[in-house]
């Protein structure tokens, strides 16, 4: 994983996936931000209702696209809406978002 | 986390697990957020107590039919994820947990969250305070009654 379009590309793909796992009527906003450095992706996700069941419910979902992609990345989840993650920043880093 | 020393026994990673949740009980009374990072690390001291012991990580051929990265030595991961080096794949406790304890894999990670939050970001803020306790509590819970094991 060293191109930069094949990052752009697994960026664009777990993006896509998680936006599907979840519902797109759920979500207020995702970003996922891939590092190629570390093959590290990191999903940020604010719920439409931010309820425990809610969170419970994308989680379960999240862990479905954490296991589609485990041979390419490691994946780490947060709830919030920072939509511009300083990770995004890295060079080489791409990132995805839904709003 | 390797420059240190750390607890490599069930009965360690108990009393560390249990310091831990005394520490994350009085700054809970005192309405101090970093109790929830003493939960996590009180629930990660749970799982760590709970690998030690699972009779998985005895048994090469049970490791490999639940993930081709899961090994006898991952009973000794430290870091919460894994990563790729030179040798491949490796796992850390957050994806051990969600690989083979599915039913604390929620409360586990929303912890680790919550914890990670209160350490680098603005606060507690999506996950609330309610939550962060009924969360270590399902945890433990689970571990007192000997549900933290592999399939």
């Amino acid at each position: 994983m060293t191109a930069v379009d094949e990052v752009s590309a697994l960026t664009q793909s777990i993006g896509e996936h998680a936006v599907a796992a979840i519902g797109a009527k759920h979500l207020s906003e995702l970003s996922v931000v891939v590092n190629p450095f570390d093959c590290s992706a990191r999903v940020v996700v604010a719920l439409q209702e931010n309820t425990e069941k809610e969170q419970r419910r994308a989680l379960e979902k999240l862990f479905d696209v954490q296991d589609l992609f485990f041979d390419e990345v490691s994946m780490s989840f947060a709830f919030g809406s920072d939509i511009d993650l300083p990770t995004a920043h890295l060079a080489g880093a791409r990132q995805y978002s839904f709003a | 986390m390797s420059s240190v020393p750390v607890a490599r026994d069930v009965q360690t990673h108990l009393e560390r697990s249990v310091a831990h949740m005394e520490s994350g009980d009085r700054l809970r009374e005192l309405g101090d957020e970093w109790f929830a990072v003493c939960y996590f690390y009180s629930a990660y001291h749970m799982v760590k107590a709970a690998m030690h012991a699972d009779p998985i990580f005895d048994d090469i051929a049970r490791c490999a039919a639940i993930d081709p990265y899961l090994s006898v030595d991952s009973r000794f991961a430290e870091h919460h994820s894994g990563g790729f080096g030179r040798n491949g794949r490796t796992l850390g406790i957050n994806e051990i947990v969600m690989k083979l304890y599915r039913q604390i894999r929620v409360p586990y990670h929303r912890l680790h969250m919550a914890s990670v939050s209160v350490r680098y970001g603005l606060g507690l803020g999506e996950v609330s305070p309610i939550t962060v306790k009924s969360d270590f509590d399902a945890v433990r819970r689970a571990y007192l009654a000997g549900e933290i094991v592999a399939p």
